[in-house]
């Protein structure tokens, strides 16, 4: 017999401080229909609708909406460790290629529902750009001109065999040239590429193993 | 008069008793690409299920009703906890619903014991096809 409860367990990203999907992929009440645990009792206001590239971290917040109750204490727990390593609270890390069930557990460790999360090695580091409003535009060329004064604002996220992936991670930018500059966005996860003075400028982001090379031209 | 006596007798010997059995159904299912096989045959009572793969299960019996006394919820014992672990439910009172989740490949017993029966499972955990091997 199944019970028809009004549980809902919000599981919102937060911010990367290096590469990935802008903002964790947020998608808290931006009308997009909720991914449900297995029980159908729990679900999930964040993206987590693709894989977590192998190597990087997913931050889950959660949050419940259950008729009589305010959100039980939860512990979030992995069913295989080798694949998806939880640190501190809601801290996971994807240490494995795999499939494993995240399990959310409540006051005297019984479980409120579990979802089945999967890790693949990514394959690709692509530059992404965006709009200010945060719509996708497409990927970067490795190679593209821009004016003085003008900025375009991107990500770096990763992809496997051209599937988008999941997951936050350490993000290094190189320069060589001085005529761009990179300027970290208010809003974690985006980038802007300020064009400063006439000239080219090789860019390398590296991340998870993987690398994205740019090279822009700025023009007077 | 002695016939329909002995008619009763040998009808009441026909009578079968019946088999007290409790055993386990799934409630969910495997991720896309991911094996659970729940089997419950007479001849065999097994699961089959790849590591990181969680599942809820419900606890069915035909035990006699207890009267009225407090019915004992169904308990489940797993010998190796580090191959497949269990926790109960819970929106289950009944406490007869259960999520279980393989955590590493190897082999273990599930058994689960009803108030008047108990049933052993054999457990084995398989790292999937093409995963690698941790």
């Amino acid at each position: 017999m199944r019970w028809v409860l009004s549980v809902f367990l919000l599981v919102v990203g937060c911010g990367s401080s290096g590469g990935g999907r802008p903002n964790g992929g947020v998608t808290v009440g931006n009308g997009g229909k909720p991914q449900c645990g297995a029980l159908g009792i729990a679900c999930i206001g964040q993206k987590l609708d693709a894989p977590i590239a192998l190597g990087s971290t997913v931050d889950l917040d959660l949050r419940y909406q259950i008729a009589g109750t305010s959100g039980p204490p939860t512990v979030v727990e992995s069913a295989d460790p080798t694949v998806l390593r939880v640190k501190g609270g809601a801290h996971l890390e994807a240490v494995g290629a795999g499939a494993s069930a995240i399990l959310f557990v409540g006051p005297d460790k019984a479980v409120l529902d579990f979802i089945h999360l999967w890790v693949q090695p990514p394959t690709e580091l692509r530059v992404v750009r965006y709009t200010p409003q945060g719509t996708p535009l497409g990927k970067v060329l490795p190679s593209f001109k821009l004016l003085v004064k003008d900025e375009i604002l991107v990500a770096v996220e990763p992809y496997a065999n051209g599937q988008p992936l999941l997951g936050n991670f350490e993000l290094q930018r190189k320069l060589q040239g001085t005529s761009v500059a990179i300027v970290p966005d208010s809003i974690s996860g985006w980038y802007r590429i300020v064009a400063r003075s006439p000239g080219t400028t090789e860019i390398n982001f590296v991340a998870l193993g993987l690398s994205a090379p740019l090279t822009v031209e700025v023009e007077p | 008069m002695k016939r329909s006596l002995a008619l009763l007798l040998l009808l009441g010997a026909c009578v079968p008793e019946v088999q007290r059995r409790v055993e386990l159904y799934p409630m969910t299912g495997a991720p896309p690409a991911r094996t659970l096989r729940l089997i419950t045959r007479d001849d065999k009572h097994a699961i089959e299920v790849n590591a990181g793969v969680a599942f809820a299960v419900t606890i069915s019996d035909n035990c006699p009703p207890a009267g009225n006394a407090t019915p004992t919820p169904p308990t489940l014992v797993i010998a190796d906890p580090t191959v497949l672990e269990s926790r109960g439910l819970s929106r289950s009172p009944a406490q007869r619903e259960w999520v279980l989740f393989a955590k590493k490949s190897g082999r273990t017993t599930l058994e689960v014991t009803a108030q008047c029966t108990k049933q052993v499972y054999e457990v084995e955990v398989t790292t999937p096809m093409g995963a690698p091997q941790h």
